[in-house]
């Protein structure tokens, strides 16, 4: 299974060719993306992403850069195929905790004037995703270099920022998977270059391409009462940013390979600010009003990953451990999330059944960073159990290998199940929902005087909540993953 | 070791997955959480009982009352929207009755309650009520036997907030074209902005000159009771009465909408509380005065005494004027 040197040729121009058209794809992208989840290339997904020491195709890009360095030049492309059952089942709200009715000018708006119901979040659609890469040596033995690319093509509909609290309310009134959606479904480019500095030690390094969109939108407002038809006009920059990428492999046996990545953070940024001017408002101090706008989704965490891999004549068995620095995540809406790291093992198995036709079979374990959700947020996550198998075939055409691999991977999600805690103040209060406030909140508070009369709201004594995640929640589900992948080594 | 035929290895891998699967089924809400149902206590709204018993008939209506006014103007917000703009007034009401029957009543306001307006609520301060009560009244009449079912009608209440007008009736109210320096525009409330100021809370001040005109008409339900309605409607909207706001801190806040009658939604409720005839006393200090501190507690619904009329902003829009229909049964309360 080990690849034979680089070789320069017409070939080999070919490739450089491929590897610069993925270089100058326009696509939208980021590190990571579906291959976070479900692995880059067939080989890897079926092997349970356990590849850092080991990934000998354009897979490499992503796995480890210096592990490119094992790769003859080759060209490929596949798909990724979703469908899912995961669920957030939403429990049945006790009486008396909705808003009441306080009148045009109230604290709140009523709970019976939500747009939407309150509802369980279990039409999360199935996703198709292709993907390809290429490397290239260029003509010099012991360089490589190489990218690897996906775009969406189906996306499962859940693209969009949200919040973890009772704002969600006003909005889908629903809860949503903090790491699923978006932040998997999205375009990824990374490209790098690897060069075997001696026989047992290679290095790789590389970015991964991530768009900074910046929005100044312009906004006036003829009549207030007419909010509907107002002048908009849109300011958008995307200007480029990157990540970089670091991998290392080193050989200190001819059947052991011991590989190390480095992957930074990286969000897709959404920031600015609306300017708004409104008629009858300009002499005002704060004329115009700025909106600011700070959004950031497809979220990957920064990630150093080491992986052993021993490798006989029809055997090899990897082992990778990802250690995943969650702590400093950040949310759709650019709030401090509390999560904490993870340490994720991983396993795959490649067995050749007959020449150039190989068998995998591998598994991971991907603790949820996020913690107990007993007060103010719901964040949604599981601890994940990914068991996963495919086939690899190889033909010889000509001087060159034409590979046909296919993989399908099963994520189980840990039923989680969520109760809000009762936390009150020592009055037997709850606190006002307000920024800093992480327990179970009031959104119209005991002491909330009613302009009208001077006195508290006596309809609105007690809490008063119409958070989603109110007074709790299970999530669960599996999730499938089919791919197909073709490739050509020469 | 033995090697396994493809068909093994298929039922090898697909128990595993399908035990993954059927542990990893869609999972139940949660079942019942210790969070129980919230009871919360709120007056139905009925009268609560103020130990007292039903009171004397008396000759006279002199002592001190309470009244409760509930009017009403329509705005027209652009003709996008209609608001029943109520004003709630919690007066002390001083009557004087002489031998020929005519009243003389003093009102003061101790609490103006407006309706909000596209979100925006207005608060009369302390410093316009300070400013423009009490305000005496002469020219009020009854029926006379001051029994069930017994006439009355009051004298013209006329009520200027930032106004100092000679003829406080009839003198026109300065308009816009008469521009913020008229000299009828008094800073009334000496807070060193012109008119009297309505402040919205966290929003801005609008600076005012309006003239309230109100005459009342009503019956005595109980020795201790008159009800009636405003049937010339409230206030701004009479032929004697104008608003022009003259200035405010924020162009919100000097925004001018449409007003229109809205005569049919005028009512008060005046209550006897000096305690004569076996009436409610409610001089708690036992001063013989009745002061604002005194009263304003028996305003609320859950005092017993009053209650609160809705605001019924559908029938602000002519497309749904209620001809021929009463409002209790047009009405569909904000």
């Amino acid at each position: 299974m080990r690849r034979s040197p680089p070789r320069l040729g017409a070939r080999g121009v070919a490739a450089a060719c491929a590897t610069a058209a993925a270089l100058l794809s326009p696509a939208v992208a980021s590190a990571g993306g579906p291959f976070d989840v479900f692995g880059a290339g067939a080989r890897g997904s079926a092997m349970g992403n356990a590849m850092v020491s080991h990934a000998d195709s354009y897979d490499a890009a992503y796995y480890n850069l210096a592990a490119m360095t094992l790769a003859e030049n080759v060209v490929g492309f596949g798909f990724i195929g979703t469908a899912n059952n995961m669920a957030i089942r939403l429990a049945d709200r006790p009486s008396g905790y909705d808003i009441p009715d306080l009148g045009e000018s109230g604290p709140a708006i009523s709970s019976e004037m939500r747009l939407r119901e309150r509802s369980d979040t279990d039409d999360i659609g199935p996703s198709m995703t292709i993907y390809g890469g290429a490397i290239s040596s260029l003509g010099i033995e012991n360089l490589r270099l190489g990218a690897v690319a996906a775009i969406p093509l189906v996306t499962s509909g859940d693209q969009q920022s949200f919040f973890v609290d009772e704002r969600e309310q006003y909005t889908t009134n629903q809860l949503h998977f903090e790491l699923f959606g978006a932040r998997i479904e999205h375009a990824t480019l990374i490209v790098g270059g690897a060069y075997a500095i001696t026989d047992w030690l290679a290095l790789g390094v590389g970015v991964s391409y991530m768009p900074s969109t910046s929005l100044q939108n312009y906004v006036y407002v003829d009549s207030v009462v007419e909010l509907s038809d107002i002048d908009l006009n849109v300011g958008l920059s995307v200007p480029a940013s990157f990540r970089p990428n670091v991998g290392l492999l080193l050989t200190p046996h001819e059947s052991v390979r011991v590989g190390m990545a480095f992957r930074e953070r990286q969000s897709l940024l959404l920031e600015g600010a609306n300017e708004i001017q409104v008629r009858g408002l300009q002499d005002g101090e704060e004329f115009p009003f700025s909106q600011p706008i700070d959004i950031r989704l497809m979220s990957s965490p920064r990630q150093f990953v080491w992986g052993l891999s021993w490798e006989t004549d029809r055997t090899l068995l990897a082992l990778d451990a990802t250690y995943s620095v969650w702590s400093d995540y950040r949310d759709t809406h650019n709030a401090e999330a509390g999560f904490s790291d993870t340490f994720s093992p991983k396993i795959g198995f490649e067995y050749t059944l007959h020449e150039r036709h190989n068998f995998r079979v591998g598994g991971g374990f991907e603790p949820s960073p996020v913690p107990e959700q007993t007060g103010r947020t719901s964040y949604v996550d599981n601890d994940r159990l990914m068991l996963s198998v495919g086939t690899g075939h190889d033909w010889i055409v000509g001087e060159s290998v034409l590979s046909l691999a296919w993989y399908a991977q099963l994520h189980g999600l840990f039923e989680r199940e969520t109760v809000k805690n009762d936390s009150q103040l020592p009055d037997g209060s709850f606190p006002r929902c307000e920024p800093g406030v992480t327990v179970v909140c009031d959104e119209v508070p005991d002491n909330t005087i009613n302009n009208a009369t001077g006195r508290p709201y006596a309809v609105a004594q007690g809490l008063q909540t119409g958070n989603p995640g109110w007074p709790g929640f299970s999530s669960g589900g599996w999730l499938a993953s089919l791919g197909l992948e073709v490739s050509w080594q020469f | 070791m033995a090697v396994l035929t493809p068909l093994r290895r298929l039922a090898a891998l697909a128990i595993p997955a399908a035990g993954l699967v059927a542990a990893c089924a869609p999972p139940d809400a949660p079942a019942q959480s210790d969070w129980a149902d919230q009871q919360i206590e709120v007056d139905a709204g009925g009268r609560a009982d103020t130990g007292v018993v039903e009171a004397e008939w008396l000759e006279t209506l002199d002592g001190t009352w309470l009244q409760y006014t509930q009017a009403s103007n329509c705005v027209d917000v652009f003709g996008v929207s209609y608001v029943d703009q109520m004003q709630r007034t919690f007066y002390i009401v001083q009557t004087e009755q002489n031998q020929l029957g005519v009243l003389t009543e003093t009102f003061t306001a101790c609490d103006v309650e407006l309706a909000p307006v596209l979100g925006l609520q207005a608060t009369v301060p302390q410093a316009l009520l300070q400013s423009t009560w009490p305000v005496t009244v002469t020219g009020g009449l009854t029926t006379g036997s001051l029994r069930p079912g017994a006439g009355y009608t009051s004298g013209p209440l006329a009520e200027l907030w930032g106004l100092a007008l000679d003829d406080p009736f009839n003198d026109p109210v300065p308009t816009i074209d008469d521009g913020p320096d008229d000299p009828r525009i008094v800073d009334l409330d000496e807070d060193g902005n012109p008119g009297s100021t309505l402040v919205f809370p966290d929003q801005c001040d609008a600076y005012i000159a309006q003239r309230t005109n109100t005459l009342m008409s009503g019956i005595m339900t109980a020795p201790d009771r008159i009800e009636g309605g405003i049937p010339l409607g409230h206030g701004v909207l009479n032929a004697h009465a104008g608003q022009y706001i003259v200035s405010a801190s924020n162009p919100l806040c000097a925004t001018r909408y449409g007003l229109s009658p809205n005569p049919g939604r005028g009512q008060f409720v005046r209550v006897r509380v000096d305690g004569r005839g076996g009436a409610l006393n409610i001089d708690a200090d036992g001063d013989g005065v009745i002061t604002c501190d005194e009263a304003l507690p028996w305003k609320e619904p859950e005092a017993g005494l009053f209650e609160r009329i809705d605001a019924c902003s559908n029938l602000c829009n002519p497309a749904n004027n209620p001809v021929g229909v009463g409002y209790t049964e047009a009405c569909v309360p904000d």
